[in-house]
């Protein structure tokens, strides 16, 4: 329980971080020009990395997650790709279990801060999500009439789909270095309660018991560009036209 | 940028919940399948005089010298048929059960669960038999009607 609650902590803090960024970055009042004629050109392409995969994966022995996003702009839509793999082994008395697999997401976003001189996005959006994945489980059992006994059961190169709602913000921290967090509704799965072995977690997704998952990932991303933005100009302040 | 804010909110609120749902240890599931005995001629519940049921794969005897409404079955964990024989005032017979066990882990506090599905019959001595539960918990107290 504690251990959750520090890691509620540390999203929370982080949320709060990549706020005042945004909040210091808006300060100076910038206005786009209106430019019409390239303006669905992509100007940059961003690359991410999930801090929370790579941190689970540091901290717990029997974790392994790395998940990565993509996405290029056109005008105030973005195109997103993500691809991750994890690996987990769980653990108790009388069984063990282990998954891995591969999962890939593409989507669309709709920017509604695509007016901000510096390019910071607040996002909502869609995937559809897609994964194989193998999972195993052996355990053993006791039975009054038949006797005890132990098994092993898997799960080879299962496909599974779903799609998930998405919202969050990327916001500029320095010069290419950029932070990010996406919250994810994840629905729409089929959880394989017909198969012998039933997964327990399905990669990328969650429990695989729920018809409906939560999900969250901190970005930190590098954004390389491919062509200046719309140009801006600055507004005199308030003091400078009292003069 | 005032729209920030709630958004923010909203997503601390999001993964707030996701922290929340460890499941329940309850297994509801159970091997144990119900088996009712009726009449044939008026569908009403009858008794069945029983010397003894055993089954296939264990020595041990289920039941001896009942006389019952119902009885409780085990089936076996790591078979997906058990075949039972009953001796009873009608004389030697056989019931054969097939099933489908589907099997997960909870959590890593709660182990394992294992669950009987697609409850059917491969073979009843009995006048007629219907499946009338295919997925045992513990709560359903009928899965089988047996007619005589």
């Amino acid at each position: 329980m504690l251990n959750k609650s520090l890691k509620m902590l540390r999203y929370l803090i982080s949320i709060c971080l990549v706020t005042m960024a945004s909040a210091a970055f808006s300060q100076k009042e910038k206005v786009q020009l209106d430019t019409t004629s390239r303006r669905f050109i992509p100007t940059g392409i961003r690359v991410g990395a999930d801090l929370i995969g790579f941190g689970k994966s540091f901290s717990k022995v029997d974790y392994k997650q790395y998940e990565f996003q993509a996405d290029i702009d056109f005008y105030r839509y973005f195109l997103n790709v993500e691809y991750g793999q994890m690996e987990r082994t769980l653990e108790n008395s009388n069984s063990l279990y282990t998954v891995e697999g591969s999962y890939f997401k593409v989507g669309p976003d709709i920017n509604f801060l695509h007016r901000d001189p510096d390019q910071s996005a607040l996002f909502f959006g869609l995937r559809y999500a897609t994964t194989t994945f193998s999972d195993e489980l052996n355990f053993s059992y006791t039975n009054d009439v038949f006797g005890d006994g132990t098994s092993q059961i898997s799960n080879t190169d299962l496909k599974a789909d779903w799609f998930e709602m998405v919202t969050g913000m990327k916001v500029k921290m320095w010069k290419f270095i950029w932070l990010g967090y996406t919250a994810r509704f994840k629905f729409g799965i089929d959880t394989f309660e017909r198969n012998e072995l039933i997964p327990h977690e399905i990669p990328g997704y969650g429990r695989a018991d729920k018809n409906v998952s939560w999900g969250f990932n901190y970005y930190l991303i590098f954004r390389i560009p491919l062509r200046k933005g719309p140009q801006t100009i600055e507004l005199p302040s308030t003091d400078d036209l009292n003069k | 940028m005032k729209i920030v804010i709630p958004i923010l909110i909203l997503s601390a609120a999001i993964s707030l919940t996701s922290c929340l749902d460890d499941p329940d240890c309850n297994s509801k599931t159970t091997n144990f399948v119900n088996i009712k005995f009726y009449n044939s001629d008026n569908n009403e519940p009858d008794t069945l005089n029983i010397n003894k049921v055993t089954t296939q794969g264990t020595d041990s005897v289920l039941f001896s010298e009942v006389e019952a409404s119902y009885i409780k079955l085990p089936l076996r964990p790591d078979t997906v048929q058990t075949t039972f024989v009953f001796d009873s005032e009608l004389g030697i017979d056989t019931l054969i059960l097939k099933y489908n066990t589907n099997t997960r882990l909870v959590s890593e506090d709660c182990g394992i669960e294992m669950v009987f599905s697609d409850l059917d019959y491969v073979r009843s001595d009995f006048g007629s038999i219907k499946i009338v539960n295919k997925i045992l918990v513990e709560q359903v107290t009928e899965d089988v009607k047996i007619f005589n």
